[in-house]
């Protein structure tokens, strides 16, 4: 079973990133963005009703845009800072999504948000895994959700 | 009146993020503090007059719940005014947080829901909100 037969990933996602983070999805990905790499990432692991892990990916610009966002600053923002808001968009969306998925039944753990490097994304998706794209002006970011066998 | 703000978060981006919030609400604040973890949080009701606490649930060493359940436990504490700030979804959980007598706000969240469930929890009127918050304050930029 896939998570999308319980609800739609995409809407939640895009709320998130537009509620949290003020940045708005395009209508669709162009070729320019489905070209741009993940430079950006970070996991969030949960367990519950549902276990999994949540991972989201930004190209280069999206991560400084949600913290210059998040913290309604102008220019450079610190690289901490950075890492700080995708750990918190992490957690944001992973709560979300597992609220979405379930209808607020049961209680759910996160852990920490963990960073990740280029060097730990796969293009590959595991069979209970889904994710979806986004596009920005900034460039793109990918949401992806891996459920355990329970 | 003002109110004396602490903002318990793990995440420094999110405790800006909910002080300019609180600031747009129109909620009158005073002095804000900052903790990033319940054990911190303790230290700054130790230390200073706080008459609002907004505070998250998942952080490490002591979480949020743990945090409201010491500060319902301590006579000093006790009626010191609790929004819980997070992302959590379990209706099971939202319940007990209210039933230790704090308010709830779902991340990401609007400078109005906060500014009602503050309303609803102090008892403080519009009325008055709008009269004190009309003297100005710095850092409201978001």
């Amino acid at each position: 079973m896939t998570p999308s037969t319980q609800f739609q990933l995409y809407p939640t996602v895009a709320a998130t990133f537009e509620e949290l983070a003020m940045l708005f999805p395009s209508d669709e990905l162009t070729e320019e963005q489905q070209a741009l790499p993940f430079t950006t990432g970070v996991s969030v692991r949960f367990y519950g009703p549902r276990s999994g892990r949540l991972e989201v990916r930004t190209s280069a610009g999206v991560a400084p845009a949600i913290t210059e966002n998040m913290l309604g600053a102008d220019g450079a923002v610190d690289p901490q800072l950075q890492r700080d808001a995708m750990g918190e968009l992490g957690n944001v969306l992973c709560g979300n999504i597992v609220s979405a998925m379930t209808n607020g039944i049961g209680v759910f753990h996160l852990h920490p948000p963990r960073q990740m490097d280029q060097t730990q994304f796969t293009e590959l998706l595991e069979p209970n895994e889904e994710c979806v794209d986004i596009g920005f002006d900034e460039g793109r970011a990918q949401v992806r959700l891996f459920l355990s066998s329970r | 009146m003002a109110f004396n703000v602490l903002v318990v978060d793990d995440s420094a981006v999110m405790r800006t993020m909910v002080i300019k919030t609180l600031r747009l609400s129109g909620v009158p604040v005073g002095e804000v503090y900052q903790a990033a973890n319940g054990e911190e949080g303790l230290a700054q009701l130790r230390d200073h007059w706080v008459d609002l606490l907004l505070l998250d649930l998942n952080m490490p060493q002591m979480n949020g719940e743990e945090l409201l359940a010491e500060i319902r436990a301590h006579p000093d504490t006790a009626s010191v005014a609790v929004v819980v700030v997070s992302t959590e979804g379990s209706e099971a959980r939202i319940q007990h947080i209210k039933d230790l007598g704090a308010q709830f706000v779902h991340k990401p969240f609007r400078p109005e829901e906060l500014r009602a469930v503050i309303r609803d929890l102090t008892g403080v009127s519009d009325d008055t909100f709008d009269t004190v918050s009309a003297v100005p304050h710095g850092g409201s930029d978001f």
